[in-house]
Formats: structure tokens, sequence, C-alpha cells
């Protein structure tokens, strides 16, 4: 089959499949297998077509449907950077899908045709938002996707909390998407086509005739980006949202759809908007967008307890490093090709990163709730001792988010970090939101020590009704497969590179980028970045860690030889033994002095509550003030004539002696 | 094929209007279970009969089929040269109607069939079923008319005839509320009835041939047209219920659930606004200052409307609000399209079809509610998906689709009409850009309202519901799926609809 014969094949059956878990929801075994298969053959199909498009050549589709009237069709279309999000979304689906076959065991009180058939269409809508190259149907997929996903956020329907945040999610996205709507009907009537090449042709007119709409128009794509990303502060309904969902649908949304939000970005400014001054000032905008939810997202993710809440804030936060690379790209697009591409490729880089880790470490999260029913990690730990296997994945997903070296985390924050250095030799202010990047690295850190170390490290704690044993087969190997790429991608991220750098040089103009070897050398196991003399480095993950791994083995010889023993003593502190529940550090305690000194940055406004006027109220009722009272005065006046008509002929008489009078009167005196 | 099909459509008009007549006339006679079979028989005949006549406009698009049927030889005034006044006829615009009619028509009829039992919580009635069938199959025989007249006179005829239907349906329980509200709507719909009538005699004083044809009002000089303009507009405003006469819909929403339904949110007040699209749509010449008059007295309907909502606590009055206001937006459609258009204009035809189809699912998913529960006060209700999860997916697509979330036909439409806005720019953006502040308040208090009833833990109402409702569920997923399909049969329709200039 062709490339896009595969594509459009994979959506029809993900709306089958859609289907036939709604009529299966009945038996939920059969519902999440039927579920399970269908997306594994659809994520497979759509695999090969992304890469048909990626070594091939971009695949461009038939007219599926039009819409004479809007004068758009629906054709579908994968370039570069298409395949590249329709691979992250395959992977994620596959994984994702086959966990909830368990997981939703925890849900046995809730249909589950409330589920699956809404993840298999929300993948559906992902795959078609990323794969067609005209904004109307851009948007209406785009909303389909946020359609979807409400549902599932609001699916635990017993919790009020998941409800309201549902609601404020729906509405914040929805809002957004009208801004986007906006600002695509304002290019469209100039060129009376919602084309990615019309639009372009749109905006290059308005920015000689109107530069200052322009910028509005950037400003609401950047707003509706923004918010379905969840970059503060436009992100502020995440941290509720994410969480509230069922765990295989909160992996699918970090892996997938808060990534649109990236993708969406770099269409619009690299697509839309013509290489020029703008470009410059909204990449700094977008650069410190991200910053700002690097910074308040990580800080604040310090302070939480629950853990699918401590992870949605690394999202908030791991999605300002994305933006913080893509501000500095776009920032030096005009100015230095070989650092705005470097740059642009660290964001995309990181986007795949965070797609594998992220989604690793809320299954990792879902594990465990599977297991002790508890997202608080005040309630539980330890749990290495019961679940090795998602323990070391966890420990693999919280070292790659932290940029450890080694792992697929680092090296696209390290390409972050020298891009935006070497970047500031142009524009200083990229160097300072570096340092701020690097110092929340290490937060980072911290944080998702105090993650492993509360959950999965030392002594177990947990209920007594709790099962002792690890997670079933079809939970682990997704978390598996998930941290086998994290590690993949992390000793060998030329693998990665090569296809990425194909993609961003595919959005930017032909000839624009310089070739990969030239940037990045042509060794396949080590990276040698080479910006021009501004900046040169290298990283080859696997010398290193073969020497990491010699040092290990001499390190174990050396204890061999010397005879050292290790020993296991009780918990003790100041002098005597406490049961193991009285000295447990609990979560709130994990970096007292700093959650303090931030306590604040992540404020929570409360929705203020709509006055209600009731004298406005009175006002519209016209009914009370004209009409009632407009009736009742009619009546009153045919009731003063009714008095004239007593039926006494004398009475009659006067009155005709009267008119006639009166007639007399009026004829004479004219 | 064209010519063959061309002919069947020609001869189906006039059995079209016949059919829901004549089962009216049986009804009157008929009671309980007979009356439901007869009058769905004669339902669903009329819808047949209407899709078979929108075939051939299918079949050949931007063409009109008229039956001339009569004229009135005391019309004929000195020239001697009588008017056409009983014609039908069928073109695009037409078939757009005539399929919300019938369809709607015929789910409700259907619909009722269960809704009108002694299992009702809300209002256990079985009685009187068939004087009930008898005004729905006349009033679903006078939409029909007012589809395919091929005059306003005719038109005329059968707008009143439906504001009677009205009148004798809102009052079907005759309890003091309904018979109040009954004779509300009757005088403020026949005020605008005579303002209409008003509009045809300046339009026969006017133009010595064919004064009610639909271009009539292109044949005017421009100070008459306007008049003429206006007083349409104004039996348009109170048919449609817009201000300053829309206290009367709120008021009517103690008729029967599948009465509102039908009347209220598909058809009877969709006739206002097809009157505006069929002026609109014949006319040359409209000037600005009419769009303006048009346009902006739809944006303070649609935004007093989007006040009232938030000190509402019974639900079917809310759907009647935002009824209101859906027809507020297609007559801004019809402004735009004064204004020059066409996407604008189109998109407003599309949102009859769109709106008819979410907000008649709407009511009728509340009418079930009420069903089932026996009250229809928000805070009295929550929980109701656990119970009835089908009416919960029928509610949710049915906010979806008046709201305008895509992929449901609502998005289409309003897409089309905020596009046209832009398109026209200046003041047509600015209309645009409030349309989106009202859409976006509605959608948030419309999924407030949804998550409120629908979501969380049972509520004592909710927790008493019992018994099955085949027919009506049935209905519901009908009408869901057509929240869904409906543009597609809808947008070849539309753009063959002429925008006149």
């Amino acid at each position: 089959m062709t490339g896009i014969a595969l594509l459009t094949s994979a959506l029809i059956l993900l709306v089958v499949g859609a289907i036939l878990t709604a009529l299966l929801s009945k038996s939920r075994l059969a519902c999440g297998l039927v579920a399970f298969v269908t997306v594994l053959i659809a994520s497979i199909w759509v695999t090969m077509a992304a890469w048909q498009a990626l070594t091939v050549a971009p695949i461009q589709g038939t007219v599926l449907l039009t819409i004479a009237s809007l004068n758009s069709s629906l054709i579908f279309t994968v370039d570069g950077l298409s395949a590249i999000f329709l691979l992250i979304t395959s992977l994620v689906a596959v994984c994702t899908t086959l966990y909830s076959i368990r997981y939703m065991r925890i849900y046995q009180r809730y249909s589950l045709v409330r589920y699956y058939p809404l993840l298999l269409l929300f993948f559906a809508s992902v795959i078609s938002v990323v794969s067609v190259h005209n904004m109307l149907f851009f948007l209406v997929f785009w909303e389909f996707m946020t359609l979807t996903s409400y549902v599932l956020v609001v699916f635990d329907t017993s919790r009020p909390e998941a409800q309201r945040a549902g609601l404020r999610y729906f509405i914040a996205t929805h809002i957004a998407t009208m801004c986007m709507l906006v600002a695509t009907v304002v290019l469209y009537v100039r060129v009376g086509s919602f084309d990615f090449a019309a639009l372009h042709t749109a905006m290059s007119g308005l920015m000689v005739t109107s530069p200052a709409l322009v910028h509005v128009l950037l400003g609401l794509f950047v707003i509706g980006f923004a918010t379905k990303a969840g970059i503060l502060p436009f992100g502020f309904w995440m941290p509720d949202a994410y969480p509230a969902a069922p765990t295989g649908a909160s992996a699918a949304f970090v892996g997938t759809m808060c990534k649109l939000g990236v993708y969406g970005i770099l269409r619009v400014l690299t697509a839309f908007l013509p290489m020029s001054h703008m470009t410059t000032v909204w990449g700094i905008v977008i650069a410190l967008l991200g910053t700002i939810s690097i910074f308040v997202g990580t800080i604040t993710a310090l302070q939480q307890s629950d853990s699918k809440r401590l992870l949605t804030f690394h999202a908030i936060g791991q999605t300002g490093y994305m933006w913080l690379a893509i501000g500095v790209g776009l920032a030096l697009l005009r100015i230095s090709p070989p650092v705005a591409t470097v740059a642009l490729l660290a964001g995309l880089f990181h986007v795949v990163n965070n797609a594998l880790f992220k989604p690793l470490l809320f299954l990792n999260a879902g594990a465990a709730e599977y297991r002790t029913g508890t997202r608080n990690m005040d309630k539980a730990g330890g749990l290495m001792q019961i679940m090795p296997v998602t323990a070391v994945t966890a420990i693999v997903a919280s070292l790659a988010i932290a940029g450890i070296p080694g792992l697929n985390g680092f090296v696209s924050k390290w390409l972050i970090f020298a891009s935006s250095i070497v970047g500031g030799f142009e524009m200083p202010l990229f160097v300072f939101l570096a340092i701020v990047a690097i110092f929340i690295s290490a937060v980072t850190l911290a944080s998702f020590l105090k993650f492993l170390g509360m959950l999965f490290l030392g002594r177990l704690d947990i209920g007594s009704e709790v099962e002792r044993r690890e997670v079933p087969a079809s939970m682990v190997i997704p978390q598996v497969v998930l941290g086998i790429f994290c590690i993949l991608f992390g000793v060998l991220p030329v693998v990665a590179m090569r296809p990425l750098y194909a993609a961003v040089s595919g959005i930017l103009p032909w000839g624009y980028s310089p070739a990969y070897a030239s940037v990045f050398g042509s060794s396949p196991l080590t990276v040698n970045i080479n910006l021009g003399g501004a900046g040169n480095g290298a990283w080859g993950a696997v010398v290193v860690l073969i020497a990491f791994a010699g040092c290990l083995a001499l390190a174990y010889f050396i204890s061999r030889m010397g005879g050292a023993q290790t020993r296991t003593v009780p918990m003790w502190l100041s002098g005597e033994e406490h049961p193991f529940a009285e000295v447990r550090y609990p979560v709130h305690s994990f970096l007292l002095p700093f959650n303090r000194l931030f306590a604040n940055i992540y404020p929570s406004i409360p929705l203020p509550r709509l006055p209600r006027p009731s004298a406005i109220l009175r006002a519209l009722n016209i009914d009370s003030w004209l009409y009632y009272p407009g009736l009742r005065l009619g009546e009153r006046i045919i009731q003063a004539i009714r008095l004239t008509h007593a039926g006494v002929p004398q009475l009659y008489m006067l009155w005709v002696i009267v008119g006639a009078a009166l007639a007399v009167i009026v004829l004479f005196a004219m | 094929m064209s010519v063959l099909s061309e002919i069947s459509a020609r001869e189906l008009l006039v059995p079209l209007v016949a059919a829901p007549l004549i089962g009216a006339l049986l009804c009157i006679f008929l009671k309980k279970r007979v009356s439901d079979v007869v009058a769905a028989i004669f339902a669903a005949i009329t819808l047949v009969l209407a899709l078979g006549a929108i075939g051939g406009v299918f079949g050949n698009l931007g063409s009109t089929i008229t039956v001339p049927l009569g004229r009135l030889a005391m019309l004929g005034g000195e020239t001697g040269q009588a008017p056409l006044v009983f014609e039908l006829s069928i073109d695009a615009l037409s078939a757009l109607m005539l399929f919300m009619v019938t369809v709607i028509g015929f789910l409700v009829v259907v619909y009722s069939s269960e809704y009108l039992s002694p299992n009702n919580v809300e209002h256990p009635a079985g009685e009187n079923k068939g004087r009930y069938y008898a005004w729905m199959l006349l009033f679903l025989g006078a939409m029909v008319g007012i589809a395919v007249s091929g005059n306003f006179l005719q038109m005329f005829i059968f707008w009143e005839l439906t504001t009677i239907c009205s009148w004798a349906l809102i009052s079907h329980y005759q309890d003091e509320a309904s018979l109040r509200a009954g004779f509300k709507a009757l005088i403020m719909t026949a005020i605008g009835g005579l303002f209409f009538m008003l509009a045809l005699v300046v339009l026969y004083l006017s133009l010595d041939s064919n004064p009610f044809a639909f271009d009539a009002l292109g044949r005017l000089s421009p100070e008459v047209r306007n008049l003429v303009f206006v007083f349409l507009l104004i039996g348009a405003w109170a048919k449609a219920a817009q201000f300053p006469f829309f206290t009367w819909l709120p008021d009517a929403m103690a008729a029967p659930t599948p009465v509102s339904c039908y009347l209220h949110a598909a058809a009877m007040v969709k006739a206002g606004v097809f009157l505006m699209a069929r002026v609109v749509s014949g006319s040359y010449g409209l000037s600005y200052g009419m769009g303006l008059l048009t346009g902006l007295m739809a944006v303070g309907t649609i935004f007093i409307v989007v006040f009232l909502f938030l000190f509402q606590d019974d639900l079917k009055k809310i759907l009647a609000l935002s009824t209101i206001s859906h027809l507020g937006y297609i007559l801004i459609a019809c402004a735009l399209g004064v204004w020059g258009s066409a996407t604008a204009f189109e998109g407003g035809l599309l949102h009859i079809a769109a709106h008819g189809c979410g907000k008649g699912l709407l009511f009728l998913a509340v009418g079930m509610l009420t069903y089932y529960t026996g009250t229809r006060r928000i805070s009295e209700l929550s929980g109701v998906g656990r119970k009835l999860p089908l009416l919960a997916l029928a509610f949710f697509v049915g906010v979806f689709t008046v709201t305008g979330v895509p992929p449901f036909a609502g998005f289409w439409s309003k897409f089309m009409i905020i596009t046209g806005g832009f398109e026209i720019g200046g003041l047509g953006a600015v209309i645009s850009i409030l349309l989106l502040i009202e859409s976006l308040i509605a959608f948030g208090f419309f999924l407030w309202i949804g998550q409120r009833i629908f979501l969380g833990e049972p509520s004592p109402a909710t927790a008493r519901v019992s018994g099955s409702t085949p027919i009506m569920g049935a209905v519901l997923i009908i009408l869901s799926i057509l929240c869904l399909v409906v543009p597609i049969f809808a947008f070849p329709l539309i753009q063959h609809i002429p925008l006149g200039m």
C-alpha cells in the first residue's frame, strides 16, 4: 500500500475500532483487547506511512472531502515534521492502550464505553491534526481532539474535582481554539483559502499593509497553542485536568496532545510567517514564555504530594524546555542558520524524548496506584521490593527527565543549553534563559529523587491488603518498551537526530540549513557539535558509558579484593529505635526551605462568582414593565368608555346632543 | 434523469401538503393507541413524499419546480391580471426547510406516542391523544405549506395557521399556566402576523404584476422596499421570538415537551427566519441600513438572552432562551447576506438545519429526562448519566451541536457565519467577535449544565428513575446521528440558494 493509503486505512480502522469497542463495552476484557489490536495495527500502518515520508519523500493524498462554500478540501499530507509526530503518537498509543487493558480494572464501577472508544477517537484525531495542511481541518481535528480528551478527563464522574477540572479544561481550550479560529479567518478572507501555503501568502501581504495586525494574529496563535501545550500562564488548567483522567489516558495526553502545542507553533511560525524581524520578535516571546514555564512549573512540582499531579507540573516544565529551544531557534533564524537549526532540532528532539519518558513516568505512577490504590506518595513507599521492573523503568525515566548523561533527556537538554548559550552571542538574553534552564534541570533531579525515593526506594510501606507482586505483564511491557527507547536514544542519539534534522530542514526554506554532517559530524556513535567557531563540543555516549562501566568494574573488584562486607541494620534515630511509620520522611518535608521560598509561585486564583444584578433582570423583563401594564392601561380605558354606555336611553340622547353641539361649534369655529 | 425526477417532484407536491391535513382530520376521531399509529403513518407518508420531492430538487439543483393551483379574480384590480395566489413550488431553500420540518415532525410524532403516557412522571396523561395528534399533524401540514409556498400571500395563510396550532398545542394540558402561555403566544405572534399582512397590502398596492412573488421586493422603489422589509422583519421577529417579542417563548414552555421541540426549536420559530431568508435570497437592492437594523437587533437579542441564561433554573426555559439566541444567529447571517457575504448567508441557512437537529435533540432529551424524573429544575438533578447513559450521550451531542464543537453540524454553520462577518470587515468583524463571545459563554454554561445534571452522584430525583422507553431512545439516537451528518445533506443545497444583491 502507498503511504497515504496506509494512513487513511489506519484512521478508518481507529474509527471502526471505536464503534466496535462501544458495542463490546459490556465485556471488559474483549473491549480492551479489541482496542489494543486496533491501535496496534493502526500504529503499524501509521509508522510505515511516516517512515515512508521520512525516508523517501513527503506523501500527499487525494481529496477526500470538499466544502465548496469554504473553498477547502480535506487532503492528508505527511512531511518530515508530521512524520516525527506520527511516529511518537504510534508508539505512545500502543503502549498506553496495552497498559489500559489491566489498569482499567481499578475503574470497575464505570462503563468502558466512555473510555476505549474515546481513546481510539482521540488517537485518530491526533493523527489527523498532524497530517493536514489546511487550517480549517486542522482546527476541526484539533477541537475534536479536545472533545475526546475532555470526555476522558471527566471519566471519573464520582469525583467533583475531576469534573471541575474537565470543565475548566474544555472552556480554556475552547477559548484558545476560538483565538486561533479568529486569526485563521482573518487570514482566510484575504486569500479565500485555508491551505497553509495560501495563509503564508496572506500573512506576507499583511506584513506590508498592517504589521500590527500580524502581531495580533501571531499573538492569538501563540495563545492558542500555549494553552494546549500547558505553557504558563495559559496552561493553568493542566495540573488539575491531566491527573483526573485514567492513567492510560493521562499518559497518552502527555505523550501526544501536549506536544501538539509545539507542533502547531512550529508550523505557524515557519509555514505561515515569512522569515523576518517578526520571527525574531516572536521567537524571543516564545523563549520567554517557555522559560517562565520551566521555572514555575518545575518549582511547583517540588511541592506536590500526588504523584500524577507532580508529573503534570513537570510536563509543564518540560514543555517549557521545548518552547525555549524553539523560541531560540526562531529568534536566530535570520541571524545564524546553524545555531537556529540546532536549536529547533534540540526542541524537536526534546519533544521526542519527552514523549518517551513522560508517558513512562505516568505509567509508573499508575502502576503504583494500581497496586496500592493511592496516588498520595505519603501513603506508599518502597515499591521496588515488590515491583522491581516498574521501579527500574521509573529510575530510567526519572534520570532521563533530569538529564543524566547516558539517557536521552541529556542529549536534548545539552543541545538546548548549547544552542541557547551560543545564541547568547547574538542575543545576551538567551544566556540568562539558559542559566535558568540549567538551574531548573537540577531542580528536576531533586524532584525526581523525591518521586523515586518516596514511591519506589526505601522500606516497603503499603497497606496489609495490598498484593505483594509486580503489576501484570500487560502493564509491565509498555513500561519496558518506553524505557528501552529512553536508553537507546541516550546511547545512540544519532539514530534519532538524523531524521529529526531532516524534518527540521524540511520546514525551513530549501537550502537554508547546513548539511547534517557539517554541524554534527558523520560519526554514527558520537555527536560532534560544530556551530561555526562560536561553539564546539562532542558527546559520545558509548565511549563515556564504556569508561563508566570500566570504573564500576574496577570499584567492584577493589571491594571484592578488600573483602568489604555489607550488613543490614534496623532504622536508628536519635539513640533509639522507632517504628517505621513514625519516622518516615513525609513528602512535604523534602526541600523545605526551598519550598517555603517559592510557596506562592503558583497562585491558585479562585474563579470570581458572577454577580447577578437583579435590576438588569427586571429591566429585561419587558413583560413586567411594558406589556402587562400596557394591557392593564388599555383595559382601564375600555372600562372608562364602558361607563358611557349605561343602557339608559336618556343618556344616549344626551351624548347625541352634546356631540351635535360640539360638531356645530367646531364647524363654525373653522 | 433530471427531467424524470422533476416530473415526479411536481406530482408529489400536492399530496405532500394534503397528507398531513387528511391525517389531522382522521385523528380527531381516534383515540389512544390507534391515534398513535395513524398519526405516525401519516407523518411517515409526509416524510416519504417530502424526501421524494427533495430528491427531485437534488436531481436538478438550482432550479425551481412550480405547480400553479389558482388565482383570485377579485385581486385582479384594474388591469384584470389576477396574480397567482395558490401555487406550490420547491427550490433548494424550500427543500432545506422541508427536510427539517418533515424529518423532525415525524420523529416528534413517533416520540409523542411514548411521551404522552400515564407513566410520564411529570405529566401523567394519555387522554386527548386524538386531539393532540390532530393539531400536531395540522401544524405539520402548515409548516410543509410554508416551506413549499410559491408566494408571500400563500405563505402568510399557512403562517397564520401555524399560529393557531401553536395556541392549541401550547395549551394542551389546559391548566392555568399553559392556557395563559398559549394566549400570550397567540396574541404576540398574531401582532407580528398583522405586520406581515401590512407588508402584503403595501406590496399589492405598489406592484401591478405578481405583487406577492418572492422577487417582489426587488421591483419596488427603495423607500417602499425598506418599508416592506421592515414590516416583514417585524413579522419575523414576532414569529422567531426576537426582541422585543421574545417573552412569549419562555412562557410557551408550559407545552408538552415534544411540542416545545417541534414548534419552538425546529419548525415554527424557524418560519420567521425562513421568511427572512426568502426575502434576502429573492430580493435585490436591500439597503445597508436594513442589514444594520436586522443585525443590530439580533445582536441585542442574543446578549439579552445570554444574560437571562444565568438566572434560569428551569431546563426547558434555558433551551427556549438558547433558541432565541440561535434564531438571532440566523438573522445575523441574513443581515450579513444583505451586506453581501454569501458565506455568512449560507452559514445561516445551514444553521437552520444544524440548530433544528441540535436543539430538537436537546428538547427531546429534556423531555425524556422529565418523563423519568418529573422535574426540570437543574438544582434538583445530578448523576443522571449513571441511570440513563443514552440520554446523557444525546444531551451532550445536542450541547456540542448547538454550541458549535466540531465535528458536529453547529460548528460548520457558526464558522461560516463568523467567517462571513470577517469577510465584510469593520462592523461585520465586530459582530463576528461578539458572536464568538456569546458562543463561548453559552458553551461554558451548557457544559456546566450537562456536567451538573449528568455527572456526579445521583440525586433523590434521579434515584427513583425506572422503566424503559425504547421509542424515545431510538428517536434520540437518530437525531444524534443527524447532528453529525446533516451538513453532508445540507451543503449541496445551500450552495444553490442564491443571494440577492
